[in-house]
């Protein structure tokens, strides 16, 4: 049962703490959230996190859980039913999978962002072999482990939420066109309310600001897609 | 169920894993292989074409830490501890541990001044954060050897390696670090866990590379 404070400490874009949040809704954690950003850090999270990195997870007065893994491991295991297998080997199975959905993220993140044409295409054949990859481990299943939504497939939610921001650049790509089994897990993952709650309603606009602010080759490359993208957002806000 | 790990000599990742095997005494085959050179089986059994990967039975598990987990169930006594967050910070703590293997690199594989300097400046960083919590306990996590005492191990094995060529003392500055490091060196498992001539490949690996800090 949870007795002590949870405060979660998050940038707005970071996609490992998006995996913390997405999980923590989920589990109706009752907990606060305090974002920071990223390129002006305050003291007091430098003086507490130890990487200086989110998402931290601060527990009661004084303790302080880092590395997105082990919070997700420490939340689900407060919140029974747990959604890890107790197998050891399933278990063992199911964390490089973690790892290898954080792997993807790091090529996405450099898809995105990177200024490096060169870059840019070398993580968009990355991303292709990551995604053939999930499709294997997915087989016929719903979601990794079958029918039922276990904690590996909280670490797939960014990658698809990011996906589905760039949809229109994803389908010209070609990065997942007949990866049928992956594409369907994307949209089982986003049907969940849990994803939604994970995404902050500015995302967009704030990945938009983002590759503008590094005039990434993605973002040179699609001239008309960000524009349309800030504006509907803008309308959307009321701007 | 029969264990194989998959490793590559002076791989750390794989050095954290053998040290933990070897310390709980569990009974493991290793097969080495050329990551210059990977076979057609490795590259379709390894996700992430990385070492090391552990074949149990025919499961392939991947990612060190991961790896060091699934041992620890193995063990009559766990080496971590029972409630669910000392669990998680002891995990964290290990994970920690990567990024000092990475700035490891960045030094003694820096080829200019500004890329030395810069990475011993992080480097130092690391050492501080590590002198502190040492300060509170005796390894790295608590007055026990627990399973990140496992992953800090290779940052060690490392440093030791490269003594003979440094002129300078690492650990300067650092007493409960210089101490805890040959707390860890001087574990059996951590000894045998280190192939024949580890020193001398280790040295040849960093001087191919041409780096900075030879030069002073």
């Amino acid at each position: 049962m949870q007795k002590l404070k949870h405060t979660l400490v998050t940038f707005k874009l970071c996609p490992f703490c998006m995996r913390v949040l997405a999980l923590m809704c989920y589990k109706n954690i009752k907990f606060e959230i305090k974002f920071i950003e990223m390129y002006c850090k305050p003291e007091w999270f430098v003086k507490i996190s130890p990487l200086s990195r989110v998402p931290i997870l601060m527990i009661g007065d004084d303790i302080v859980l880092f590395e997105s893994d082990a919070i997700m491991e420490y939340i689900d295991e407060i919140s029974p039913p747990q959604i890890m297998p107790s197998d050891p080997i399933q278990k063992a199975l199911d964390r490089g999978k973690f790892e290898y959905a954080s792997e993807i993220m790091k090529n996405m993140s450099i898809f995105v962002f990177s200024q490096d044409e060169e870059k840019f295409f070398k993580h968009k054949e990355l991303l292709k072999t990551n995604f053939e990859q999930v499709e294997k481990w997915l087989d016929d299943k719903k979601y990794m482990n079958g029918e039922q939504i276990s904690l590996v497939d909280f670490c797939f939610i960014p990658i698809f939420v990011n996906l589905s921001v760039f949809k229109p650049i994803i389908q010209q790509c070609e990065l997942t066109k007949n990866f049928t089994r992956f594409n369907k897990y994307g949209e089982n993952l986003l049907q969940l309310p849990c994803s939604k709650a994970g995404r902050v309603p500015d995302y967009e606009l704030l990945v938009v600001e983002g590759v503008k602010k590094v005039n990434s080759y993605l973002y040179r490359s699609n001239p008309c897609f960000f524009k349309s993208l800030q504006q509907n957002n803008n309308l959307l806000q009321g701007k | 169920m029969s264990l194989t790990l998959v490793s590559f000599n002076i791989c750390p990742y794989v050095l954290r894993v053998v040290a933990a095997l070897n310390h709980l005494k569990i009974p493991y085959e290793i097969k080495y292989i050329d990551l210059e050179n990977k076979p057609d089986w490795f590259v379709k059994a390894s996700p992430l074409e990385k070492v090391p990967i552990l074949f149990v039975g025919e499961t392939v598990l991947f990612e060190s830490l991961v790896i060091l987990d699934y041992v620890n169930t193995l063990a009559p006594q766990s080496l971590l501890p029972n409630d669910n967050l000392q669990k998680a910070l002891n995990r964290a703590r290990a994970e920690f541990s990567g990024e000092i293997i990475g700035t490891f690199w960045s030094v003694f594989s820096a080829k200019t001044e500004e890329s030395f300097k810069n990475s011993i400046a992080d480097l130092k960083w690391y050492f501080e954060k590590l002198e502190g919590w040492l300060q509170q306990s005796k390894f790295i996590f608590s007055n026990e050897l627990t399973l990140a005492d496992f992953a800090y191990a290779p940052i060690f094995t490392l440093f030791d390696a490269l003594k003979p060529l440094l002129k300078f003392n690492l650990y300067e500055g650092f007493p409960r670090l210089q101490e805890y490091s040959q707390s860890i060196l001087s574990l059996p498992g951590v000894q045998s866990s280190k192939v024949e001539n580890y020193d001398q490949l280790i040295q040849e690996r960093i001087k191919k590379g041409d780096p900075f800090f030879l030069t002073q």
